[in-house]
């Protein structure tokens, strides 16, 4: 009897959770890139904050939950992979456009993909361009609310948005002409 | 390179009010910058239809909540614990003290046979008090508030003997029969009876030897008797059956 006790605050945070737990298991997956590491994070996730529960302002519990999965990803699951710091990616660099050079139409490139072909371009951007394209544009979240999950500048989360989006539209282009949707579009 | 940041911050929705009205006036002039603002819009749109925002997984989030509801039973018992901590031991030291009285206690009033030499020792010959004696039984006044009704007219009481046993009143009587004399020791507020050389033992009675002589142990009314006498183990029993206290 005296561990069986209702627990209000248990139940109010399961209720929550449900409500956006794919969307936290989905970010988990697409930043893991694994689904065994996605689902290790999640439970961590969960734990976390559960914990920390009563301390949640009660504003926007989805971007709180985000906050506590990013951050567990980033100081926990990039060290144990070793990706550490992009050095190959310096993040001052200059932005490349997201268009094509060759002036591939959008239409054209974008149109003849399928999802597990635009998931696999994503999981080719360096990890956190991914983490900052994939807050943006898969969970609209604002560039303030992603700053403040990656514990980055807004300068440096629009730089991660810009540059991963560049990088992605590159991988897309070339899976696109590896596959051939490219070239028989300009034949055509 | 910060028209470029502004185009991703204007197709996000995040830039000021004041650089908007700025960059829509450079997109209305600049086809470059608008081809760039529909490829980012079209990126955009093509990330929102193939990642769809969520995976649904049930079964993980059914193992979230067993791994919550563990949490939540390993913090209610830590916070019972540590709550509680100080009745907890409160309640276990009384528990030892308890148990330390009560086996104390257990131990005072057990009369062991071994004993029986420095028992009788202690005890001073009193004069038989007069014993009612009716056909069938004799009563025995003098040992503290009991009396002592043998419900054998053939035995009588040759002696007596009272005093202190470890504070408690015990009497010694010096009895025969037919067969011979026995004797009896009674301690008062006894109730177990140790027999160190046990031969037989029933619900009331138990039989055995000191030093070699037979006897009867059995508990009456808060008293432990030890009879002993040259006897069988079944006469004394009867002898013993014959004996009884009144209170």
């Amino acid at each position: 009897m005296l561990f069986r006790k209702a627990n209000p605050n248990r139940d109010r945070f399961e209720r929550q959770a449900e409500a956006i737990f794919p969307a936290i298991f989905g970010t988990a997956l697409r930043l893991t890139r694994d689904r065994e590491d996605a689902e290790d994070l999640v439970q961590e996730t969960m734990i976390r904050a559960y914990e920390a529960f009563d301390r949640f302002d009660g504003r926007n519990f989805k971007a709180w939950m985000l906050r506590i999965l990013t951050n567990l990803y980033i100081n926990r699951y990039r060290q144990r992979r070793r990706e550490g710091p992009l050095s190959s990616l310096d993040e001052e660099g200059s932005i490349e456009p997201v268009s094509s050079a060759s002036e591939t139409p959008d239409r054209l490139l974008l149109d003849g993909l399928v999802s597990a072909e635009v998931e696999e371009a994503l999981g080719k951007v360096p990890a956190d361009f991914r983490l900052a394209v994939v807050l943006s544009d898969v969970e609209e979240m604002s560039y303030d609310e992603i700053a403040q999950m990656t514990e980055v500048p807004i300068g440096t989360v629009r730089s991660r948005i810009a540059r991963g989006r560049a990088i992605l539209r590159r991988e897309l282009e070339a899976f696109a002409r590896r596959e051939g949707y490219l070239k028989e579009a300009n034949e055509e | 390179m910060r028209e470029f940041l502004d185009l991703h911050a204007y197709a996000d929705g995040q830039l000021a009010a004041e650089d908007r009205a700025a960059l829509e006036m450079a997109l209305k002039e600049n086809p470059e910058l608008r081809r760039e603002l529909d490829s980012i819009l079209a990126l955009k749109g093509s990330l929102k239809q193939h990642c769809q925002a969520g995976v649904e997984n049930p079964e993980l989030f059914e193992i979230c909540k067993g791994r919550i509801r563990d949490l939540d039973r390993l913090n209610q018992a830590n916070h019972f614990v540590g709550k509680y901590a100080w009745g907890l031991c409160g309640a276990f030291v009384l528990l030892i003290a308890g148990a330390a009285v009560l086996n104390r206690n257990d131990s005072q009033s057990t009369l062991y046979t071994s004993d029986m030499a420095r028992l009788t020792q202690s005890l001073s010959p009193v004069q038989v008090p007069s014993a009612q004696a009716d056909r069938d039984q004799k009563v025995l006044s003098g040992i503290g508030p009991a009396q002592l009704v043998i419900q054998d007219p053939s035995v009588q009481v040759l002696g007596m003997a009272t005093g202190l046993v470890d504070g408690r009143r015990a009497a010694r009587l010096t009895l025969a029969d037919s067969g011979g004399v026995f004797s009896l020791l009674m301690v008062e507020n006894i109730n177990r009876v140790e027999m160190s050389e046990q031969s037989y033992t029933d619900r009331q009675f138990c039989h055995g030897k000191i030093e070699g002589t037979s006897c009867v142990t059995w508990t009456a009314q808060g008293f432990g008797m030890i009879l002993a006498g040259e006897r069988s183990g079944e006469e004394l029993v009867n002898l013993a059956k014959s004996i009884r206290i009144i209170r």
